[in-house]
């Protein structure tokens, strides 16, 4: 279990906070969703949870144990993969996954099983700079999983990703859950989290906002809402208003009864709906 | 063992396919055909000097035929000598007369000459004049060797140490830092802080791809300059401490930087700072304290004993190497931890 306790921290050392009083618990073999719009401070927990960043104050903890006590056999069992791809330019695919494998005292995975996994594998011996952003980011979750890690970090891991690619990245993350493995997923893409998160905090300006599972947010916060699309000044524009709500029911109203409406949908409520009712801002902002 | 190898064969993988090999490989290239082909295995670096003795008993004149000196530097009037020196500003005219008991000297020389030069040349003329006159004899100087006479060095080869400790040495300075701004750039150190990597492995694999590409650069050049028959051990020693000495030296610099642009200021003034005991090289009588201080003088000197033997023994030489290596080395070890394996921490 991972345990995320009290957590700030302050870049400027002025008091200003990046993440103020994040908590939460993640269970062995969950996906827990980190959502949160750019800037939210989704990295910063991901960074201090995986060391890169100091503890500056709170705890964190891993069976029990502080990650300030961890050593260096902890990377071992942990894979991480970045929002933005950092990998060897001058060395291909397979070398970058090749060489990293190399560090870890654990067996680790066969470099092209891992490309083929991610549809790499007739790119293994082209060199990284001339891949897309869309490869460099299926190859940098391939090294996350090169050491069979019981923990994943994984920061934006279906961004610049095309939607086949992304629906065959999160069937990989859904194996690895299926094996047993901890993943902590980091995102501001909510179908990515209400598709294969099991619980889903939410990150604003940060602090967690709300935390649940998708389906308990969404009988928790979800309201009936109406999309409505209407042209006004010769542009299409698009609304939506929450039928609970009566200042969204008479806006509605207004709209109907003065633009000219070209469609009108009714739905349920969706992760990034309730995200803007809680924080009044948009996922993807 | 197995990260290191793993961390070696990335590092040499990536060195290779960076530009600055083909620099590298090229001056290797200029380097040889430069020490084979234009530096000449010998010439001339002592000064012209006109004679004109115009004392009756003619005792300069003949003792300096005796000591062989040509009928061209040996003048017949005082107008023949100060043509010669004209026409040869850098050369320097002998007038010795003889007017009463005492021989007299005067020098023509377009320029100045440092007392020390005035008072060897001094020396050297009363030597065989001595006989001849009632000059006072004494102790006035002596010549000291302070090592033992060896077989003279061409010139040309006599430029490979040089070349050796300001080329090949301070290449893993040069190429650490820019492996270094190259990982900056893509960011993989990041990566490689969530492995059990950890900083002695990264360090000693930079030393060790440095050491070997030196290794190698160093054998390349002196094959074809100097010869093959070589104290390998003696040598491969050298360049190996010299190269990983200079690598830890590279990193803790670059440390410090972002890019190559930001380092080139510091590290360009770093090397020229290093290359300093060239002047000692050529002028061993200039070797202030400071200069004996940087690690290339030592260096240097070593070299030039390794290649061209004199009998001087080596041990301090290793010693200070090895002590240098050790002290980069934990010095590196710090300032890669803290600067870049805890960055944001």
């Amino acid at each position: 279990m991972i345990e995320v306790k009290n957590l700030y921290h302050d870049y400027t050392g002025k008091g200003k906070y990046a993440v103020m009083d994040v908590s939460f618990q993640i269970d062995e073999g969950e996906i827990f969703g980190f959502l949160g719009p750019s800037g939210a401070g989704k990295s910063t927990v991901q960074n201090i949870m995986t060391g890169l960043l100091k503890l500056q104050r709170g705890e964190v903890l891993y069976g029990g144990k502080k990650v300030s006590e961890i050593r260096r056999a902890f990377f071992n069992h942990i894979g991480v993969s970045f929002e933005h791809p950092n990998l060897y330019s001058k060395l291909s695919g397979l070398e970058n996954l090749r060489y990293y494998a190399g560090l870890f005292d654990v067996p680790t995975r066969p470099p092209l099983e891992l490309l083929e996994l991610v549809d790499l594998r007739e790119a293994a011996n082209r060199k990284v700079a001339a891949y897309s952003k869309g490869m460099k980011q299926r190859l940098v979750f391939a090294r996350a999983l090169i050491n069979n890690p019981g923990i994943l970090f994984l920061d934006e891991p279906t961004a610049s990703l095309d939607p086949v690619t992304a629906a065959k990245v999160k069937n990989i993350i859904l194996q690895k859950r299926s094996e047993g493995a901890t993943v902590f997923l980091t995102t501001h893409n909510m179908y990515t989290a209400e598709e294969i998160c099991d619980r889903v905090a939410f990150l604003d300006e940060g602090s967690i906002v709300a935390m649940d599972s998708p389906r308990a947010l969404k009988l928790k916060y979800g309201e009936q809402s109406v999309r409505v699309e209407y042209y006004e000044n010769g542009n299409v524009k698009s609304k939506l208003y929450f039928l609970a709500r009566e200042e969204d029911r008479r806006a509605l109203q207004e709209i109907i009864d003065s633009k000219e409406v070209q469609t009108l949908h009714s739905q349920e409520a969706s992760l990034e709906q309730i995200f803007i009712r809680l924080t009044g801002r948009e996922l993807s902002a | 063992m197995r990260r290191f190898l793993s961390l070696f064969m990335q590092d040499l993988v990536v060195v290779s396919r960076n530009a600055l090999m083909w620099v590298v490989v090229g001056a290797l290239v200029v380097i040889i055909m430069v020490v084979l082909f234009l530096i000449p295995a010998d010439y001339d670096l002592e000064d012209t000097y006109y004679f004109y003795d115009a004392s009756k008993t003619g005792y300069l004149e003949e003792e300096a035929r005796r000591d062989g000196l040509e009928d061209e530097f040996i003048l017949g009037s005082l107008e023949e000598l100060e043509e010669a020196v004209q026409a040869d500003p850098g050369s320097i005219g002998i007038y010795f007369s003889d007017s009463g008991e005492r021989p007299q000297i005067t020098i023509l020389h377009y320029g100045t000459i440092s007392e020390q030069n005035l008072n060897l040349i001094a020396a050297a003329l009363e030597e065989p004049l001595r006989p001849y006159y009632d000059l006072e004899t004494g102790d006035g100087y002596r010549v000291e060797y302070l090592r033992p006479f060896s077989a003279p060095v061409p010139q040309n080869q006599n430029a490979v140490p040089p070349l050796l400790a300001f080329e090949v040495i301070v290449l893993g300075f040069l190429m650490a830092a820019v492996l270094l701004f190259q990982e900056k750039a893509d960011g993989v150190n990041r990566a490689y802080r969530v492995t059990p990597g950890g900083t002695s492995p990264y360090i000693l694999a930079k030393g060790a791809v440095f050491s070997l590409i030196g290794l190698f650069y160093g054998l390349l050049m002196i094959m074809p300059t100097v010869g093959v028959s070589l104290n390998y051990p003696a040598l491969i020693l050298a360049l190996i401490l010299g190269c990983f000495l200079y690598t830890c030296l590279g990193l803790v610099v670059a440390a410090f930087f972002n890019n190559i642009s930001e380092w080139l200021f510091v590290g360009i003034a770093l090397l020229m700072v290093n290359m300093t005991p060239i002047i000692s090289y050529g002028w061993p009588s200039f070797s202030p304290a400071w200069i004996t201080y940087i690690p290339s003088y030592p260096i240097i000197f070593g070299l030039r004993e390794i290649l061209f033997p004199t009998g001087r023994d080596l041990t301090s030489l290793y010693i200070y190497l090895a002590a240098a290596a050790i002290l980069s080395y934990l010095l590196c070890h710090l300032v890669v931890h803290f600067k870049l394996m805890r960055e944001g921490r």
